[in-house]
């Protein structure tokens, strides 16, 4: 017997055939062996007829991998398909990953591209939800928790509560089942050798148990511990305190703490993951709100008066009520306090929020940047897709033959359509994992982008399973789109389409041409829209960092001094005042220092409450009310403010002589209707007090407010402990630091000043909605208008490359390089200014949304419009250029004969 | 003459289609055939027939049958199921429109 080759023996030939085919039973291998063993006998037994028709056979691989895919496809069943098999999924899933294992640049790109996208979107979804949807982890029932603020009626803010009504609500609504109050402070907690400023929370005694939040150690408040004036020094500390500051400590409970300056005893530890209910801190101490006069009061009891408005908090509804029918009942209470109570709560209201509209906290600070976020990431993933779309579209032209194959036997479209979508789903798997790690990675970016206000901002991505949810959703939609229309696409492939494709590539791409066109042109018109909305907000901010509030921000240096937490009591903490004033005034460079309760755009709360003036009738249903700051003798010359009519405050105003105030021009026009208010009568909470001078108007809480009235009164009529220190002077916050440190030091060694900043940083620090809306809209509008540029080239250049014929024909024919350079160039230039009509359209459209983030900016700005559009059509220029020259190179010749 | 083997592969189907509505024939018949009629032009891997039959059958189009050939020779008949049948006219009508037009492209071209 002749020796015949393994690869020249039909026996083994068949043998692999057979094996490849995968078949499941035993009688098929048969079959299929029998039928091709039949072929070679007709062929000719002798060696030389064998290997002939080894020869004729074809391709051992392409036969076997047909062999094997026929197997595996469904058979009919009834005339119908099933339109999944697990098993076809997961054939189409090995071939998807080697597909793209072969094409390692083209995934790369499709991957960073989508992962960008979708981890974007993920990040800005996780900041919806741990900041706006569900702040609050370990709270039970939070979807029936609102926020509830006072109101003033004629007044479209919110206004805070007092603790009076808090209780009359507690006791008379019937939908809720719980009423928490809160008010945010902080304190100097001093463990050991170190002292640390941490925020912490003057709370209602049901904080804890209608939060659902139990304490690992020891317990909450109890019933009653919020009754009685510093009655029950109780606090329970937070976590991190605990774990960091006091090692842990099993034992802590009973253990005495001091807190703001007053043993109280530590009643419980709150859960790791419990921060406290303002987002935005991780709280460190809770109090129960019978320390108010300690804690927020600096001394004074706010508990019995319900004139003074200081708490913010919480409703819990009973289940199935909806917040209408609370807001309703909440409505009536106010109501029957108004008339049980004119003196106080005449025009005063009641009005409750669903947690994502939080006015006092910063869910409802940072709601319109995360919508814009929301908005634009979609977008930059809109774009990354119309990419990856371009990417999958000009890949399927170079698979056309692989298409003609399969359809030829007899694989169908829609087979191929789904073989198409895995190799996306794939791509977007892979994509959606990255993306995944990204956000992750980022979710405590907006914290690191928000200016801190003395603690670290918690502002963390919360990643639960609604959020990975909704980004698959998302991901999953972003794949029908990018791979669903190149699936299509590439699959279209018949007889006559490659019978077509052999005469000219130009003429045969013109339907996928057509959508690929359609994709730049979205990402040229949505990238356009971002750079719009990004120009607006940068042009936005530069107006609020130049505008004036109407003091001095430069050369204004602030520092906090608190003399009550440090145990001083009211005459002490005067003389210290003055003493230190003096000192201060004789550092090097000082022009002037003042003391007052408050500073403009800080976070607290100014002092408000009910004014009268003489000859001023307010509307029955109205109390007219008005915020003041307590402030010492050169105030207004240290800030800069100046005045109007009368005299500023002097020493001389003290607690002995007659109760003066000045008031801002707002105030004077609306209360005396343009008569001079000096020397004229101001009741405020019932104690007249005479008008002494007229200031001009400041903004007092931030940039965007509206003019509202406002007055001044002297400290030492008003006497606070807790307060600001304010200098004018040309030196730095670090220069002056060590010297402000030593004077203060010389006078008490157990008092530290604050943190010591310009004014201007005070300003710059209310804008951090805008600053962030103005990052995350610069860094997605670069990337959305690079994703663009890369589109465009990449149009443009297989654009080039298919009608290399045709480019070659025209050299042929006498065309020079400038003729073909203009040719390319103009095509995709059309291609870009019709992204940039379309891209007009929806700037206008869309900037106008944007209308509450932006300052003096009007949405249809039309410098900022023209300066994108200058930059988006250098950029798609630039991407064509490089394609156009290519064209330019093209050896007629060459081409032609190939 | 060389001719676009994509071109061929794209008409195995219309192929088997046709010689079965005639009669019925095993694998190797059919390419035996077609070579003989087409008078050599459609000279094809002989192998890619067989996933294409076994596709078609899979499909519904043929049903296939273990006889006697007139040599004594037992192979795998392939017959036209009457979804193959009409399938076979289907194309056959595709495929003269489409000759139709060739024809009248390339006669164009010629005059």
């Amino acid at each position: 017997m002749t020796h015949v080759r393994d690869d020249l023996d039909p026996d083994a030939l068949i043998e692999r055939l057979v094996a490849a085919a995968r078949l499941e039973s035993e009688a098929e291998r048969d079959d299929l062996r029998r039928e091709l063993r039949a072929h070679f006998e007709d062929a000719g037994t002798s060696p030389e007829a064998a290997r002939a028709a080894i020869a004729r056979f074809g391709g051992e691989r392409a036969i076997a991998d047909s062999l094997r895919r026929v197997h595996h496809v469904p058979a009919s069943s009834g005339g119908r398909t099933r339109w999944f098999r697990l098993d076809e999924f997961l054939q189409d899933l090995r071939f998807g990953l080697r597909m793209l294992a072969r094409s390692p640049a083209f995934t790369l790109t499709a991957i960073v591209c989508l992962a960008v996208g979708i981890g974007a979107t993920a990040a800005v979804l996780g900041w919806i939800e741990g900041i706006e949807l569900r702040p609050f982890p370990l709270v039970t029932h939070e979807d029936r928790l609102v926020a509830i603020t006072g109101t003033t009626r004629g007044d479209s803010g919110r206004d805070d509560m007092s603790w009076p009504d808090f209780l009359d609500l507690q006791r008379r609504g019937t939908l809720f089942e719980a009423f928490i109050a809160e008010k945010i402070t902080g304190a100097n907690l001093s463990i050991g050798d170190r002292a640390e400023r941490v925020p912490g929370s003057v709370v209602s005694a049901n904080y804890f148990d209608a939060l659902g939040v139990h304490p690992i150690l020891g317990r909450g408040f109890r019933p009653g511990d919020d009754v009685g004036r510093n009655a029950h020094p109780d606090v329970v500390i937070g976590y991190r305190t605990w774990k960091e500051r006091m090692d842990g400590d099993p034992n802590v409970i009973g253990r005495m703490q001091i807190v703001n300056g007053l043993p109280h005893t530590i009643v419980g530890v709150a859960p790791e993951d419990f921060h406290g209910t303002f987002v935005g801190y991780s709280f460190q101490f809770w109090v129960p709100a019978s320390m108010q006069p300690q804690h927020i009061g600096a001394g004074t009891d706010q508990l019995e008066d319900r004139g003074a408005r200081w708490i913010e908090g919480f409703a819990k509804l009973k289940p199935g009520v909806t917040i209408q029918q609370a807001q309703t009942e909440v409505s009536a209470i106010a109501a029957q306090l108004e008339r049980e109570y004119p003196a106080t709560n005449r025009g005063r209201g009641v009005r409750l929020y669903p947690l994502w509209q939080t006015p006092f906290n910063n869910a409802g600070a940072l709601l319109p940047t995360l919508g814009v976020a929301l908005a634009v990431v979609l977008s930059v993933l809109l774009i990354a897709c119309s990419n990856v779309s371009t990417l999958l579209l000009v890949r399927g032209l170079a698979r056309q033959p692989e298409m003609t194959l399969r359809l030829a036997l007899g694989a169908g479209r829609w087979r191929l359509v789904r073989q198409l979508l895995t190799e996306g789903l794939v791509l977007s798997t892979i994509a959606t994992v990255a993306g995944f790690v990204l956000a992750y990675w980022g979710r405590d970016a907006l914290a690191a982008l928000t200016p801190p206000r003395g603690s670290p901002l918690r502002l963390p991505a919360e990643f639960d399973w609604r959020v990975f949810a909704a980004s698959g959703a998302v991901a999953f939609i972003a794949t029908i789109f990018f791979a669903l229309v190149p699936a299509i696409m590439s699959s279209r492939v018949d007889l006559a389409g490659a019978l077509r494709s052999q005469a000219a590539s130009v003429v045969s791409a013109r339907g996928r041409h057509w959508v690929r066109s359609s994709l730049v042109l979205l990402q040229v018109s949505l990238s356009f829209v971002l750079l719009v909305g990004a120009g607006l907000l940068v042009k936005s901010l530069t107006r609020v960092r130049d505008a004036s509030p109407g003091f001095s921000t430069d050369r204004v240096l602030i520092t906090g001094l608190d003399l009550f937490s440090a145990g001083y009591d009211a005459a002490r903490a005067k003389s210290f005042q003055d003493r230190l004033l003096e000192r201060v005034a004789a550092i090097g460079g000082v022009e002037s220092a003042a003391f007052s309760r408050m500073v403009p755009f800080s976070y607290r709360t100014y002092s408000s409450g009910p004014i009268a003036v003489d000859g001023y009738d307010a509307p029955a249903d109205q109390q007219p009310t008005a915020s003041y700051n307590e402030i010492s003798p050169a105030y207004m010359k240290t800030m800069g403010i100046s005045l109007v009519s009368g005299r500023d405050f002097t020493t001389a105003d003290n607690e002995s002589s007659e109760p003066v105030a000045i008031v801002d021009e707002t105030m004077a026009a609306r209360y005396w209707r343009g008569a001079d208010p000096i020397d004229k009568r101001l009741i405020v909470k019932g104690r007249a007090m005479r008008v002494v001078g007229v200031a001009k108007n400041t903004k007092y809480r931030n940039l965007l407010e509206t003019p509202a009235p406002f007055f001044y009164v002297p400290l030492r009529q008003n006497f606070s402990a807790l307060t600001l220190l304010v200098i004018r002077t040309a030196q730095s916050p670090a220069s002056i630091a060590p010297a402000l440190a030593r004077e203060i030091h010389a006078l008490d060694g157990h008092v530290a000043p604050g943190e010591i900043i310009t004014m201007r940083e005070q300003v710059r620090r209310t804008t951090a909605a805008q600053r962030i809306a103005v990052t995350i809209l610069s860094v997605f509008g670069l990337v959305a208008l690079g994703l663009a540029a890369m589109g465009l080239y990449g149009v443009m250049s297989s654009t080039v490359s298919q009608s290399r014929r045709e480019l070659a024909v025209r050299v042929a024919l006498g065309a020079g390089a400038p003729d073909l350079l203009r040719l390319v160039l103009s095509r995709g230039l059309l291609l870009t200014a019709s992204g940039l009509v379309l891209g007009l359209t929806a700037a206008v459209a869309m900037t106008r949304l944007m209308g509450y983030l932006l300052y003096e900016v009007s949405p249809r700005d039309p410098a900022t419009f023209v300066a994108a559009l200058v930059i988006t059509a250098m950029c798609g220029a630039a991407a064509c250029f490089l394609p156009a020259w290519h064209a330019t190179r093209i050896d007629p010749l060459r081409v032609l004969r190939s | 003459m060389d001719y676009d083997r994509e071109l061929l592969t794209g008409t195995v189907g219309v192929l088997i289609l046709s010689l079965l509505a005639e009669r019925a024939m095993y694998a190797y018949e059919m390419l035996q055939e077609a070579e003989r009629r087409s008078a050599g032009t459609f000279r094809l891997k002989e192998g890619t027939i067989y996933p294409a039959l076994h596709q078609m059958e899979r499909t519904g189009l043929l049903q296939a049958t273990w006889r006697e050939s007139p040599e004594g020779r037992s192979r795998k008949y392939y017959t036209l199921t009457s979804k193959g049948r009409r399938q076979a006219q289907s194309k056959r009508r595709q495929w003269e429109s489409l000759l139709a037009a060739m024809r009248a492209i390339i006669g164009d071209a010629r005059a």
